[in-house]
């Protein structure tokens, strides 16, 4: 029973904090471990009208769930798994609490043998169910599986006032990726589906931008069947190569990767699923197409099976991991320094274009960046790697001149790792004045007296953000 | 009625003193000496030595066998040594140690003798129709098996160090009988010995002190580095200290360090997040202390204190010193 | 030319058993399954070995017929010839019989130089069967090998680790080495390789392709050693916290240290 509101004390100081490396502060905190208790807490909190922030596993990187004063309602405690059925399609009922690792062992367990999994795979596996759902997170194999809200058949959800909603697929989707701003999320039916029969991971190199190009744009014009598709497309630069191989040794999980050859400066990583001919003939496609583009066929590596697929997974999480290494340690030399990311579409750019998007003001101004990312969508995500405060300074700007950019090509920015307090101030170019409206409106409704996270999304009761810093447009 | 009368244990020695986990083996060969009243010898092999010859002299068994064997390691030749005194006396039970020696000849000799070898057992104990009972742990340590060698003798089961208490009677004496192995005219050739680097990872080690947000300043971290090593381990650090810049990221346990799967964890300070967690679950003794009721470490160890580190590890210390 | 035999054997994926309580024996349906770890290193050290000197590679396991599955896996790597042996009555095998089974296989298909198996498997766990393995071949072992140089048609050098010192020793063929992970990393399986084998089949051998056709020597029948039970393991359930300062929590520690 934790019907607690605790008082904030030193103890409870990693709760301050996301992968964002963003500091917040807080009056109290709880560890909620049911649905009536969640509802209880914020009842009592509505009527004092403290703000509450809600916090899964923390492994957010936009610095959704650093708390800005007031509560600290954080869900660890909720990981019961509710109920497995399999009766119309196989489905998972459980709380916030329990992580994506969590989730797969009890997958496996209960469905033993049936090869089931819940399709939304971010890298992070002890992100919790609820903050993935809070953040419409993905991962790599968006190429195939696409958007979060397809794999969600119901929510719970208490509102600001304490107050239970039951949402179905009619009312949920709005729920999915709105960063908590409407409620906590307290319990959810997950949708799952059947694994591909078989799974390739194909690991390609590359000396030049251009080869890694044509290949790319090779790869897009051969077509997905059911019975053999490509799963996921990650790009991953060499300044990315260099960086994990410079923290691989004490990471158990990455040690045993051989090192990139020196000589190769893009990867690109393709996931096949299906079954097995059809993959062997993508396979034998994605063969002649590399030596077409002057790639080099007898360096690629090719896994396959579950375990396998995991450990090359592991390696692209590590691309993610160390950026965030990375700032952990200039924070130890100045605790200003935090999580600098690009995090954009560029559709309709080539891969060449995307990449010199980023490398071209970086490389004029002498700024340090990693560039990797989901190719389906041209997700690329640019990280500033600033070793002192004066870089770090440059990297900020740098990442407006980025964002100021794309906006003024696509008219607004698409972003993947949700928005956070971190991309607050891009709200107004991310959203059009319809959706602003319609985000207001579901607001009023679910936490008329504001106070679920505040700051995410939009900074403050800024609703009314535009983009003018950005039509008007500064150079760097 | 049985003929095979005798409990072997193999004595190994590689530098001047009898391996600890075969004085363990031979305390336990004592134990179940009790209760099948067969006598207990050793085979010890490798170079000669005084030291060793007055170790050997000192065992409370009936006899040794030792085979002077100068020159290289070799698992032919170690099994030739053993199945001779095997062949002589007919031993019922056979143990060894699970070290790479031990275990590079064991089931040689099972092979030799066409019976069964049971490794790494952690219990060994007799059924009511004294046989031998060799309990081990299979699947990683998630099931416990009891194996039994019922028609073909010896019984041969190898244990790792550690498991079994030390031998504490060091005031036995017993017969050696020197002997010598014929040499193997193909025998390779011996290039060198070498001292083994010092590894000093903290995956390597076998017991593990933590240190957690709960120490308050970095020269705190010196006591707990002296308790880790009075323990025979070293200090290693979650995530909360590496950031501060207190410990280094070799030392950092959690899902984007390093994984251990060490005998002992003993965590000071530790709160318990589940990215450290997910980086030595798998450790077999976990011991937590940490003044917050609430951490989430203290439900998942073996031992959790709700305690300060300040005044519980400098009493460990001292209660160790005193030993 | 160097004839080299791998032995490598399929385990489950996760260390989690289903044990049948009756016998004793794995229940390994429904377990998704992976190469042994430790057989990936030594198959990295025959590979190691081809490319240095003139060689070829086989690959001997002992399973059931999916098994398949992992040597066809092994191809991609480089190896050249899978033998899977693979027969109802090969089951309940211990560490004498599984040994004897695989000497019997890797003797009906050729006389090689070089045997090179993995320190111990994920669920058995015991590292006795390669030992026992170059004993029916009337071969010397050499265990723990970290290091492999000056590779020749006749022999090597071998760097091992026994435990308190390192032995570097001049070897001769015909031998078996068990080889430890360290100094051995796995490659990764070539892309250009797993194409070039898809079509590659995998050589099954039963009991009938075996020189001994006494199906009392093999499996569950031929084996010295029986699971006489099963049980759990000490598991903690979550342990109540105990509220302890002082000499109090540290005479605890100890006491908990120092029991078994």
């Amino acid at each position: 029973m934790s019907r607690e509101i605790y008082p904030m004390e030193e103890k409870y100081q990693e709760y301050l904090t996301d992968e964002s490396k963003n500091q917040g502060s807080a009056v109290s905190i709880s560890f909620p471990e049911s649905e009536e208790e969640i509802q209880e807490i914020m009842e009592t909190l509505g009527k004092e009208n403290i703000p509450v922030t809600i916090q899964g596993s923390m492994t957010g990187i936009v610095g959704g769930s650093v708390p800005v004063g007031g509560h600290i309602m954080n869900l660890q405690k909720m990981k019961r798994i509710e109920a497995y059925t399999d009766n119309d399609g196989p489905t998972v009922t459980l709380e916030p609490g329990v992580s994506l690792e969590e989730l797969e062992q009890g997958i496996n367990r209960n469905f033993k043998g049936k090869g089931y999994f819940w399709p939304p795979s971010p890298t992070e596996t002890t992100a919790s169910i609820g903050g993935v759902l809070a953040t419409a997170a993905r991962g790599i194999n968006i190429a195939y599986y696409e958007d979060t809200r397809k794999y969600v058949s119901e929510i719970h959800l208490v509102d600001g006032m304490g107050k239970l909603h039951i949402l179905d697929k009619s009312s949920l989707d709005t729920v999915i990726g709105s960063e908590g701003l409407y409620g906590v999320i307290t319990k959810a039916t997950l949708l799952l589906e059947k694994k591909p029969e078989e799974n390739w991971g194909i690991t390609f190199f590359f000396e030049e931008l251009a080869q890694v190009n044509d290949f790319v744009n090779g790869i897009e014009e051969i077509e997905d069947t059911p019975f053999g598709y490509i799963v996921a497309m990650e790009y991953v630069d060499r300044a990315s190569i260099d960086l994990v191989e410079s923290k691989k040794e004490f990471m158990t999980k990455i040690k045993e990767l051989p090192d990139v050859e020196p000589e190769f400066n893009h990867l690109l990583y393709i996931e096949i699923g299906g079954k097995e001919d059809a993959i062997t003939q993508i396979a034998e496609k994605l063969m002649e197409l590399v030596i077409q583009c002057d790639g080099n066929p007898d360096k690629a590596w090719a896994v396959m099976g579950e375990a396998e697929i995991q450990r090359m997974r592991a390696f692209h999480h590590s691309v993610a991991e160390c950026t965030n290494l990375f700032i952990e340690e200039a924070r130890r030399n100045d605790d200003r320094i935090t999580k600098l990311e690009s995090d954009m579409a560029l559709p309709g750019l080539s891969l060449k274009e995307c990449v010199e998007f980023y490398t071209e003001a970086a490389k004029a101004n002498n700024i340090d960046i990693t560039i990797f990312g989901h190719v389906e969508g041209r997700y690329l995500h640019a990280n500033i790697l600033p070793k002192n405060y004066d870089e770090y300074e440059r990297g900020r700007r740098l990442l407006s001149f980025w964002n100021q950019k794309a906006y003024k090509k696509y008219k607004k920015i698409t972003v993947e790792h949700g928005i956070g307090k971190v991309k607050s101030d891009l709200a107004g170019c991310i959203f059009t004045k319809d959706q602003i409206a319609q985000i207001e409106e579901q607001k009023r409704k679910y936490d008329p007296n504001r106070l679920l996270n505040r700051g995410n999304i939009f900074s403050e009761d800024a609703y009314d953000k535009d983009c003018s810093v950005y039509e008007a447009g500064s150079g760097l | 009625m049985r003929e095979e009368k005798g409990i072997f244990v193999f004595l190994e020695y590689t530098r001047g003193k009898i391996e600890k986990v075969s004085l363990e083996l031979i305390a336990k060969a004592c134990e179940l000496q009790k209760i099948c009243n067969e006598p207990v010898y050793g085979v010890a092999i490798g170079e000669e030595s005084k030291e060793i010859e007055s170790q050997l002299c000192s065992l409370p068994i009936e006899k040794v066998w030792w085979y002077i064997q100068e020159g290289a390691c070799l698992s032919e030749l170690w099994e030739e040594a053993m199945v001779e005194c095997i062949e002589k006396i007919s031993p019922s039970i056979l143990l060894l140690g699970g070290t790479p020696i031990g275990s590079g000849f064991a089931s040689r000799i099972a092979v030799a003798m066409k019976t069964g070898v049971t490794a790494d057992c952690t219990m060994l104990e007799f059924d009511e129709n004294r046989n031998l009972v060799q309990t081990r742990p299979a699947f990683g340590g998630n099931i416990m098996a009891s194996i039994l060698t019922e028609r073909t003798r010896p019984q041969i089961a190898t244990v790792r160090p550690g498991i079994f208490p030390a031998l504490t009677d060091s005031s036995g004496k017993t017969v050696v009988e020197k002997k010598t192995l014929g040499q193997k005219n193909k025998s390779p050739q011996l290039l060198a010995r070498e001292e083994k680097e010092e590894k000093g990872g903290i995956t390597d080690q076998e017991i593990l002190v933590v240190a957690g947000r709960g120490v308050k300043k970095k020269e705190d971290l010196e006591l707990l580095r002296e308790l880790a090593h009075l323990l025979g381990g070293e200090l290693a650090s979650s995530r909360a200290l590496v950031e501060k810049g207190w410990m280094s990221q070799k030392a950092q346990i959690g899902v984007s360090g390093n994984v251990v799967k060490p005998e002992v964890i003993i965590t000071f300070g530790v709160s318990g997040t589940i990215q450290f967690m997910t980086g030595m679950k798998n450790a077999k003794k976990i011991i937590a202390v940490n003044i917050d009721k609430t951490a989430p470490i203290l439900s998942v160890a073996h031992l959790p204190i709700v305690g300060d580190l300040y005044t519980i590890v400098p009493n460990l210390i001292t209660l160790l010193k005193k030993e | 030319m160097i004839k080299i035999a791998v032995c490598m054997k399929q385990v489950p994926a996760y260390s989690e058993g289903d044990m049948d309580e009756k016998t004793g024996l794995m229940k390994r349906s429904g377990l998704e399954t992976i190469t042994n770890p430790y057989d990936l290193s030594a198959l990295e050290a025959a590979l190691r070995i081809k490319e240095e000197a003139n060689a070829t590679v086989d690959v001997f396991s002992m399973g059931p017929e999916n098994a398949e599955a992992m040597i066809k896996d092994a191809y991609a790597y480089g190896v050249d010839k899978g033998y899977l042996l693979t027969d109802s009555r090969f089951g309940g095998a211990d560490v004498l019989v599984t040994s004897y089974t695989l000497m019997q296989g890797i003797l009906a298909v050729n006389k090689y130089d070089l045997i090179i198996c993995g320190k111990q498997t994920t669920d058995g766990d015991t590292s006795q069967v390669s030992p026992a393995l170059a004993k029916w071949l009337g071969l010397p072992n050499y265990q723990g090998v970290i290091k492999l140089l000056e590779i020749s048609n006749d022999g090597m050098e071998i760097h091992q680790d026994l435990g308190e010192f390192i032995q570097v020793l001049k070897i001769n063929y015909p031998c078996l080495i068990s080889v430890n992970r360290e100094g051995f990393v796995p490659r990764m399986p070539s892309f250009k390789g797993r194409l070039e084998s898809k079509n590659k089949s995998v050589n099954e051998m039963s009991i009938d392709n075996l020189e001994d056709g006494d199906v009392n020597h093999y499996g569950i029948k031929g084996s010295t050693t029986k699971v006489k039970k099963i049980f759990p393991p000490k598991r903690t359930q979550a342990v109540e916290a105990q509220v302890l300062e002082g000499m109090d929590g540290a005479m605890e520690i100890l006491s908990f240290l120092r029991k078994d």
